[in-house]
């Protein structure tokens, strides 16, 4: 046997597993896709475009700055990651310059000054929307009426559900049972494919068991509603997450510790705003709406800005829910996902420095006789 | 079925693959032609050279004796004529001065009837020093003499005394053999050690991937006139750690910086046991121990019993050689072993596999930075943030790495394994805690 | 309810340096560790509340009453100066290495533009006595908010490779600027 082999000399341990962070970015990647489609298919061809725009300025954005200091990190999926969220968080009819300087904002300025991959501290996707969004407010807000919905006598452009409530209600004096209810006093369409699948869903399973489901919400959850185009569609969206859940990419923590602050108090508060008194939220509205979905369970979860241990990130994820509901129902933006997510983002070295694991054989009750 | 207990914190599950040679009884390796034995094969001062260039051994002979309070002996394991005395790399990149010696001459005690000795009436104390004499060391991995691990403080009361049969490597099965093939004669090694230590209990640690191997114990312990008891473990690295064992046999943790001995706990591996067995019954020295040779790469996966200081491509040459060419051999486990870069480089008595790693079983990849992802943390089952470790090694802040608990990083590997960025932490903890001892013994 | 509401607005909504750029200086030279970070805050925040009071008292009883608003500057700046005095002699008995670790930026709370502003809002705005000691104490916390978050991303970036041409006041700046791009969320949460 020939002793003079080529043998790779490493530190332990010698073996690893599977995965790794390119694996990680692209499954993530690959999870959001349906979202998109559907987006797209939805709100036709120019939503493909300002997808396509935001991942391209995002993706050039990288390659340049990486350049400049001399690294090479396209492929790590990260960088076409940061672009399909931008994108996935625009009106569908936005100008193709923004979702650009958005993507170009989030690499560039949120990730890059800091040192690039693992050291911004603030989430980039979400930066970069709140940056445009703050710019250029009007083109922000610009929603699209969605495929289904033609039922809509004004043409092109609607209202977002939750943006039509908050016009609503700033001069609110009557009472209103809950959002759906005012917004179908207010006018706005139901599809015909949201009646058809109620009606199925109240016959065949709830009216049996003594409840109802009222219409609107299975157009929420499917996301025929105008949006940003990633969205809409929860049950895409949710879908995608149940893989991220078996690949142990997101944890359980900060989703549940999210949508629990929030629905409590939008459960026990949301009411208050339709002068209906207390615990009478309409949580299920609010989670379909305004991008929380896609919030909590993609942006939030995000490793390279949420805290390292199990309790900062329960704590992250109640300061998260909090923050939303606070801005969702008493600030003067209609929805506050990204809001309140960058607004913990900021607190997530101090949660980090405060919340340290329990070290083993130095606690009192552990070590010692 | 019941709960198997475990350690509550950390640990992670890589693939065990020893099904390669679970199933294979152990058989004797060839005498290699040239034995290279190191003077430093345990934690310690090295042992001092007592043989010249030119001078015959027998096996079994004294070639190196103990310096210091924590040193062991070092005997020669095959007869011969001492060719040098030199600097010897060992597996793990260090080097030792060491003895090469040529086979020559007859065998005293291979192939012949061995006498046992009655050792039922010599005293704690003069037990201690047969393992002494004998040059027992831990045999898991660690090699901490043993008999200065025995020496229990004069305050001190040894409460559980554990045999550690839980081997939870991947890839190695040379404990498992050994608990199948040599049942009765750990137990007796088992009942030396009780006659030195006094536990109140004893305690066979085996993990749940040794069935067979907990039936076998469990049947035998009654040889033991003791409270015993056989405690199946779940799998999970690194539940041989004796730390983690500990907390998962009787919910007690080492304090940080302390030994096992300040909970009143005593663990050895299973094939320590079988070598005080042989040292005290047998009047045999340390000379040879059961190496698992295996991995993707290798023909013909075997358990062998291999003299010290056999060089190491012998071992897989008797296997059968390489099945296709590997990425790494590492001498150990995989999760905490070291790779050689030689094929000459000798087993010593903490070399408890060699495993020819193929290129998909490492799965490495790109390094690329830190994600904050937190699995390490997840993993670390001493509590520890090894990526906040790593950051401030990296930033050559050491104080700071010992503040967070540097010290008690036991190197396990579960951080490293786990990182998708695939960073080298382990590396960095090494590193950081060698930095550490350098500016502490400047300044 | 309404010094509740006139707390947060200062505290939060407001925040006297992110959504007012007021007291830049000491945010961005104090705020590299969280401890000092802290001191500088409560310092602040103790000089904020008894300025608060203090000008009140100025402002009906020496500035309206005898008819001459425009000594405003003139007699503002002078309680600041002698309340920081106070505060620095203070901080030098209690504890000297804290003394140290502020070392310049104690005497220059006196030319914080940040407690001036406190001072003139509370003028403009007409407060009631409680109401500018609570609005003084929001701002001053508020304050100790910004620091005590820039003071954590700092110490958390120490371990971090930030390119070299950015290390130092840029980088500090550029994180002022996301930090107050966070902070727009709270706009219109409470009318102030």
């Amino acid at each position: 046997m020939n002793r003079e082999v080529d043998l790779l000399v490493t530190t332990s341990p010698q073996i690893h597993h599977p995965d790794s962070t390119a694996k990680i970015m692209w499954t993530v990647v690959i999870c959001l896709v349906p979202a998109g489609i559907w987006g797209v298919f939805l709100f036709g061809g120019k939503a493909l475009l300002v997808i396509i725009s935001s991942i391209v300025s995002a993706l050039v954005t990288e390659f340049i700055i990486a350049k400049l200091l001399k690294r090479f990190t396209v492929l790590d999926g990260s960088a076409f990651l940061t672009g399909l969220l931008v994108g996935y968080n625009m009106p569908p009819g936005v100008p193709l310059y923004i979702p650009a300087i958005a993507s170009i904002f989030a690499i560039a300025v949120v990730k890059w000054t800091f040192g690039g991959l693992g050291a911004n501290w603030m989430n980039p996707a979400l930066a970069g929307r709140v940056f445009v969004f703050f710019s250029w407010t009007g083109s922000m807000t610009n929603w699209r009426v969605p495929r289904f919905l033609t039922t809509h006598v004004d043409g092109v452009t609607m209202a977002s559900p939750l943006g039509f409530i908050k016009a609503g209600l700033y001069d609110f004096t009557g009472t209103s049972p809950g959002p759906i209810a005012f917004l179908k006093a207010g006018g706005y369409p139901l599809s015909a494919l949201d009646q058809s699948v109620t009606n199925w869903i109240n016959t065949s399973v709830l009216n049996p068991l003594g409840a109802s489901l009222k219409g609107g919400y299975v157009d929420l959850f499917l996301g025929i509603v105008p949006g940003c185009i990633g969205e809409v569609s929860a049950l895409l969206l949710l879908l995608g997450t149940v893989y991220l859940f078996i690949k142990k990419i997101i944890t359980w923590e900060i989703p549940v510790s999210y949508l629990f602050v929030f629905g409590l108090l939008i459960w026990i508060f949301g009411g208050l705003r339709f002068n209906n008194g207390l615990f009478t939220g309409d949580v299920m509205f609010n989670f379909f709406t305004g991008g929380l979905i896609l919030g909590v369970f993609y942006m939030a979860t995000d490793m390279v800005t949420s805290p390292l241990t199990t309790k900062g990130k329960l704590i992250f994820g109640a300061g998260a829910g909090f923050m939303t509901f606070l801005i969702r129902v008493y600030g003067s933006f209609p929805e506050g996902v990204s809001l309140a997510i960058i607004f913990m983002n900021i607190f997530v070295p101090l949660i980090n420095k405060y919340t340290k694991p329990v070290r083993f054989g130095v606690s009192p009750r552990g070590g010692g006789k | 079925m019941r709960r198997l207990k475990t350690f509550p914190k950390g640990g992670v599950h890589p693939p065990g693959n020893k099904h390669l040679t679970s199933g294979k009884a152990i058989i004797n390796a060839a005498i290699p032609s040239i034995s290279r034995i190191p003077l430093q094969q345990h934690i310690g001062s090295p042992a001092e050279c007592l043989i010249n260039p030119g001078e015959n051994v027998k096996e079994g002979m004294l070639i190196g004796r103990s310096t210091g309070f924590i040193s062991a002996q070092i005997h020669s394991s095959i007869p011969g004529v001492v060719k040098e005395v030199r600097d010897i790399y060992l597996a793990n990149g260090f080097k030792s001065k060491g003895v090469v010696i040529e086979m020559e001459g007859e065998f005293d005690t291979l192939g012949k009837r061995q006498e046992k000795n009655n050792w039922e009436k010599l005293s704690a104390e003069e037990l201690l020093n047969i393992i002494a004499d004998r040059g027992i060391v831990g045999m898991g991995g660690a090699t901490f003499p043993t008999h200065v691990k025995y020496k229990i403080p004069k305050h001190a009361k040894v409460e559980a005394f554990v045999v550690n049969g839980t081997e939870c490597e991947p890839y190695l099965t040379a404990d498992h053999r050994l608990m199948l093939e040599k049942t009765e004669e750990i137990m007796e090694g088992a009942r030396i050690v009780d006659k030195i230590l006094n536990p109140e209990k004893i305690y066979i640690a085996i993990e749940a991937n040794k069935l067979d191997a907990i039936e076998v114990m469990q049947k035998a312990v009654s040889l033991l006139n003791k409270h015993a008891e056989v405690v199946p473990l779940e799998i999970k690295y690194p539940q041989g750690d004796e730390k983690q064992l500990l907390k998962a046999i009787i919910n007690r943790e080492v304090p940080s910086g302390g030994l096992p001995i300040d909970i009143g706990a005593v663990v050895s591996n299973v094939g320590t046991i079988f070598a005080i067995y042989e040292a005290v019954v047998m009047g045999k020295p340390l000379i040879e121990r059961i190496v698992t040779v295996t991995g993707g790469a290798i023909k013909n996966p075997q358990n062998l019993k291999v003299r010290i200081g056999t060089p190491i491509g012998d071992l897989i040459e008797e296997c059968g050689g390489f099945s296709e060419m590997p990425v790494k051999v590492v001498a150990g486990g995989p999760m905490m072993g070291f790779a050689i870069y030689e094929l000459e480089a000798p087993v010593t008595k903490g070399t408890s596999g060699v495993i020819a790693l193929t290129k998909k079983e490492v799965k490495s990849n790109n390094q690329t930075p830190c994600l904050n992802c937190g699995r390490c943390i997840t993993v670390c089952p001493m509590g520890l943030n090894p990526t906040l470790l790593f950051k401030e090694i990296d930033h050559m802040d050491y104080d700071s790495a010992m503040e967070e608990g540097l010290m008690d990083c036991k190197e396990c590997g579960c951080c490293a394994f786990m990182c998708p960025a695939h960073i080298p932490l382990v590396h960095g903890m090494k590193l950081g805690k060698y930095m550490a001892k350098k500016k502490k013994e400047k300044g | 309810m309404e010094l509740v509401l006139i707390f947060l607005s200062a505290s939060l909504v407001n925040n006297f340096v992110l959504s007012c750029f007021l007291g830049i200086c000491p945010f961005l030279g104090v705020s590299g560790k969280i401890e000092s970070a802290v001191s500088m805050g409560f310092a602040v925040t103790f000089v904020m509340t008894l300025t608060a009071g203090i000008t009140w008292f100025i402002n009906r009883y020496i500035l309206i009453a005898l008819g001459v608003p425009f000594l405003e500057y003139v007699s503002f700046i002078i309680v600041i100066a002698s309340l920081v005095q106070f505060v620095e002699m203070l901080i030098r008995k209690i504890s000297k290495p804290l003394y140290d670790s502020l070392c310049i930026y104690l005497p220059l709370i006196t030319t914080n533009c940040a407690i001036l502003g406190l001072a003139l809002f509370g003028f403009l705005r007409e407060y009631s006595f409680i109401e500018n000691m609570v609005f003084g104490t929001g701002a001053g916390i508020g304050f100790t908010l910004a620091l005590v978050i820039m003071a954590g991303i700092r110490e958390e970036l120490e371990l971090a490779d930030v390119p070299h041409v950015l290390r130092g006041p840029a980088i500090s700046l550029i994180i002022a600027g996301l930090l107050a791009l966070a902070f727009m969320g709270f706009a219109g949460l409470i009318s102030a």
